[in-house]
């Protein structure tokens, strides 16, 4: 094993088997642009109005 | 676009032709008329012709109950269970794959979401639905459906945007102190929603460390208080072996140790973990070069001692799988009455 390819593994576990996955999970996010950017664009939930609104717009 | 008022119309005709008609072709041909104007599970509720128990009905009230709580995040144990008596054939099967996608997605695991959405048929209304919640998924910028349902369903979170300011202007300025109390806050509010999310800031937090130097001590209690003390040294380990192997490897025996002790590390995870520390190993090695601190060569001794007492004391035998071919000799060897040096040959290589 060389820190190369363990670095590889790294970024992604989700391609490795388990346990071996679990265990290198999660990965990190790669940098602080990534932090700013991503994480205020968190997962919240909204209820099933704006869903709903959706599906009224796109259903035929 | 139709008015909901015009497609409960619709959909009450359909349904009449459904519950009056005895010709099978026609029967199956209003269901489908019926389910074409489900945009959502709740229309069926306002139909007079269905009786307070007919199976169509108990079955849209159970998906508008459980679309509403995957959606505002108040499921209940009961809410989900009573979507097993959706089963096969039902007119709503698409509506719970739905809610259980959306539940994964919620949860922020994207595998079991994208899973049930590929249960979903390719039937109006919900396959549109269905690809746009794959596009956004799949983090499609260029799909503008997955682009509108995104608008629609991302609520920017202002305490969490706050922090996340917080948390780059400290680093950046370098005000430690500062920096690890707003990291706890927000570590602590992420963890509610997302811990997978939480755990990958704190790799990134590790990750700073190669350029910042921050007491890591801070880190590893803050971690541990989160998520226990095993948990947070294979977050050190991982979110350090980039720029200090050396010290990722130590990191990674005390997780193995107290994985053991907190009996975190079982059968194959062990076993795994285990033969991570080899690898781990190997890296430590080949950054060294040859020339590793004797301080560094006590540690590992102390922890790979540490390390066999506690397997010899649950009484594993790893050595049955490819340790005995591998680099790491047999734990019988273990246990030496010549004591430090003895333990060290566990992990000579």
């Amino acid at each position: 094993m060389t820190l190369k390819h363990l670095l590889k593994e790294l970024q992604n576990p989700d391609l490795l088997q388990e346990p071996r996955r679990s265990l290198l999970s999660p990965t990190a996010l790669a940098h602080t642009a990534e932090l700013v950017e991503e994480l205020p664009q968190w997962r919240r939930h909204v209820g099933p109005r704006p869903w709903f609104e959706w599906l009224d717009r796109s259903a035929p | 676009m139709k008015t909901l008022q015009q497609r409960q119309a619709d959909l009450e005709a359909s349904l009449q032709q459904y519950l009056f008609t005895t010709q099978p072709h026609l029967r199956e041909k209003a269901l489908n008329e019926v389910q074409a104007q489900l945009v959502r599970p709740g229309l069926l509720l306002a139909t007079p012709q269905l009786t307070s128990t007919h199976r169509l009905r108990r079955e849209a009230l159970i998906l508008s109950d459980a679309f509403e709580a995957v959606t505002n995040g108040m499921e209940t144990l009961e809410v989900m269970e009573a979507l097993q008596e959706v089963g096969t054939g039902s007119l709503f099967l698409p509506w719970k794959h739905l809610v259980l996608a959306v539940h994964f997605f919620y949860e922020g695991l994207d595998e079991a979401a994208l899973h049930h959405l590929d249960q979903m048929d390719d039937r109006p209304p919900l396959n549109a639905l269905r690809r746009a919640l794959e596009a956004v998924l799949k983090k499609s910028p260029q799909n503008p459906a997955g682009q509108a349902l995104y608008q629609l369903i991302h609520v920017p979170d202002p305490e969490l945007a706050s922090l996340t300011q917080q948390l780059t202007d400290t680093l950046e300025s370098e005000q430690e102190l500062l920096f690890w109390s707003v990291l706890g806050d927000f570590l602590e509010a992420a963890g509610q929603t997302d811990e997978v999310l939480a755990k990958r800031v704190a790799l990134w937090t590790w990750n700073q460390l190669e350029w910042q130097s921050f007491d890591e001590a801070y880190l590893l209690e803050l971690t541990t208080q989160l998520w226990g003390r095993a948990e947070a040294f294979r977050l050190a380990a991982l979110g350090s072996v980039s720029w200090d192997a050396e010290g990722a490897t130590l990191l990674w025996a005390r997780f193995v140790i107290h994985g053991l002790r907190e009996g975190a590390l079982e059968s194959e995870s062990l076993l795994a973990a285990f033969q991570l520390a080899g690898e781990f190993l190997e890296v430590a090695r080949e950054q060294q070069g040859g020339s590793s601190t004797s301080e560094w060569e006590d540690t590992w001794a102390l922890l790979a001692g540490s390390l066999s007492c506690e397997l010899a004391l649950r009484r594993y035998e790893l050595p049955k799988l490819p340790y005995r071919a591998a680099h790491l000799p047999p734990l019988t060897a273990v246990r030496s009455s010549s004591g430090r040096s003895g333990q060290l040959d566990l992990f000579a290589s």
